[in-house]
């Protein structure tokens, strides 16, 4: 059985006649004592004898003839294509001055450092919180009792940001709540939150933007908690409003609106040192 | 081949004519071996010119170690095997419609396939049994196959061409006869096949 597999792993050799002259000698032998072996091998001859049945389509004469004309200009064009590419004039700087590499690679980093600068100049400078917030800075046509009413709201908000500055500039550590007069400031928060409730129906009427409908309401809210201040000198209570002006962001929204109010008045839109100025 | 050298070596200083006349000299086995590959004459055309624009942009790259015959028959059986496997998908797709339509009796097993040769003895139809058998084998083997079949290349040569070892050369012409010897089953009395069961 070891025979018939060393005889078999010659069989590749044996078919396209790379025996040598000794290995052909025991192979033949092999084949006449292993009926098996045998008809293996002619199987083998057999798919090959049909294989070289095989035949190919020859191509007319003319082929032949005409090859060299069909593939010249190929190569001719493949050639012309070749040396362009070799011969692409690289871009480069005349060479009077020889210039270091560096000098190109430093140039190029610090124009992408520009860029970037400038990129991020553009997405978070100033000119962006007139987009994040534009509705506080845009010109808007009004009806005469609209103005009328943003005219009220102006001073309204005004009133409130003088009462506010008063609460939220308060240093508690060094001054003293005495000198605060909270009881004024009480009084002055009652009266503008009944101006508050006249002020948000008129706006709502005669279709104001919701960010001011929305800003008196918030003030209402902070008023409506001063004047509801149970202890005059309570230090936590005066905390406490402080933190809903800062939470709900009030002066700087009055401040927002009072310039959209000033740019509808002089019809100038606001620039871009006052927003500098508002950011900070 | 020392005449195969001096027009070599005038073709590498750009001499067109020399190389002209390398093209003369070995355009048919290009084309051939471009045939017997792709199956089709129009794509072994354009397969032999592809092979020869090759051999003229890197003629420089030849250095003569092995014979230019060989290296033309490495650049055509790697161009052959890099097309046919861009073109892959629609060549499967073609040998599944010839399969259906041309050939619709393969089953071996059937009493009537046995009979087949016998009642179909016309030339043409061996010729797509062998086309087809012959497809049935993967690149590297039908490229070995052709190479030592068709164009009786030595196994040490086919070595050369294919970058492979001699053993590795006639391994997979083994496994591609076997294959070959299955596809072509009908036949199956001739081949051997109902005596070779181990």
């Amino acid at each position: 059985m070891s025979k018939c597999r060393t005889i078999r792993s010659l069989f590749i050799e044996a078919l396209y006649d790379e025996l040598s002259s000794e290995q052909k000698k025991t192979f033949k032998a092999h084949l006449k004592s292993c009926p098996k072996c045998f008809k293996a091998y002619a199987g083998y001859t057999y798919v090959l004898k049909t294989m070289s049945q095989r035949k190919r389509k020859e191509p007319e004469q003319n082929f032949w003839t005409g090859y060299w004309d069909r593939l010249s200009p190929k190569l001719k064009d493949s050639v012309r294509r070749s040396s362009i590419i070799k011969n692409k004039p690289r871009w480069q700087l005349p060479d009077i001055f020889p210039v270091p590499r560096w000098v190109y690679q430093t140039a190029a980093a610090v124009a992408l450092l520009v860029i970037g600068i400038l990129i991020g100049k553009g997405m978070l400078g100033p000119s962006s919180i007139k987009r994040v917030i534009p509705q506080f800075t845009e010109k808007r046509e009004s009806s005469p009792e609209l103005a009328s009413f943003e005219n009220q709201t102006s001073r309204y908000l005004e009133k409130s940001k003088v009462l506010l500055l008063g609460i939220v500039n308060f240093d508690v550590e060094t001054e003293d709540p005495v000198a605060l007069d909270f009881s004024r400031k009480q009084q002055v928060s009652e009266d503008l939150i009944r101006e508050a409730g006249v002020l948000k129906k008129g706006l709502t009427q005669y279709g104001a933007q919701e960010q001011l409908i929305e800003l008196v309401s918030d003030l209402e809210v902070i008023l409506l908690q001063i004047a509801n201040l149970e202890k005059e000198h309570d230090l936590s209570a005066i905390d406490m409003v402080r933190s809903g002006v800062d939470r709900k962001g009030i002066l700087l929204k009055i401040t927002l609106e009072e310039m959209r109010q000033s740019n509808t008045r002089l019809s100038v839109p606001a620039t871009n040192q006052e927003i500098n100025h508002i950011s900070i | 081949m020392t005449e195969d050298r001096i027009f070599i070596e005038r073709a590498q200083n750009g001499d067109m004519t020399a190389f002209r006349e390398l093209v003369e000299r070995y355009k048919h086995q290009v084309y051939y071996l471009a045939l017997d590959m792709m199956s089709n004459p129009q794509d072994a055309e354009d397969m032999s010119q592809e092979v020869l624009i090759k051999a003229y942009r890197y003629l420089n790259s030849f250095r003569g170690d092995a014979k230019f015959s060989s290296w033309l028959y490495r650049i055509t059986m790697n161009t052959c095997i890099d097309h046919r496997r861009k073109k892959s998908m629609k060549s499967m797709i073609h040998t599944q419609t010839f399969d259906e339509k041309e050939l619709p009796e393969q089953d071996s097993s059937s009493e009537d396939t046995e009979t087949h040769p016998e009642r179909k003895t016309e030339a043409n139809l061996i010729q797509r049994h062998i086309d087809q058998a012959l497809q049935k084998l993967t690149d590297k083997e039908r490229a070995i196959f052709i190479l030592r079949h068709y164009h009786q290349k030595k196994f040490h040569e086919i070595a050369n061409i294919r970058k492979i070892t001699v053993g590795s050369a006639k391994g997979t012409l083994f496994r591609a006869i076997q294959k070959l010897q299955k596809e072509l089953a009908f036949y199956k009395a001739d081949l051997g096949l109902e005596t070779v069961h181990e």
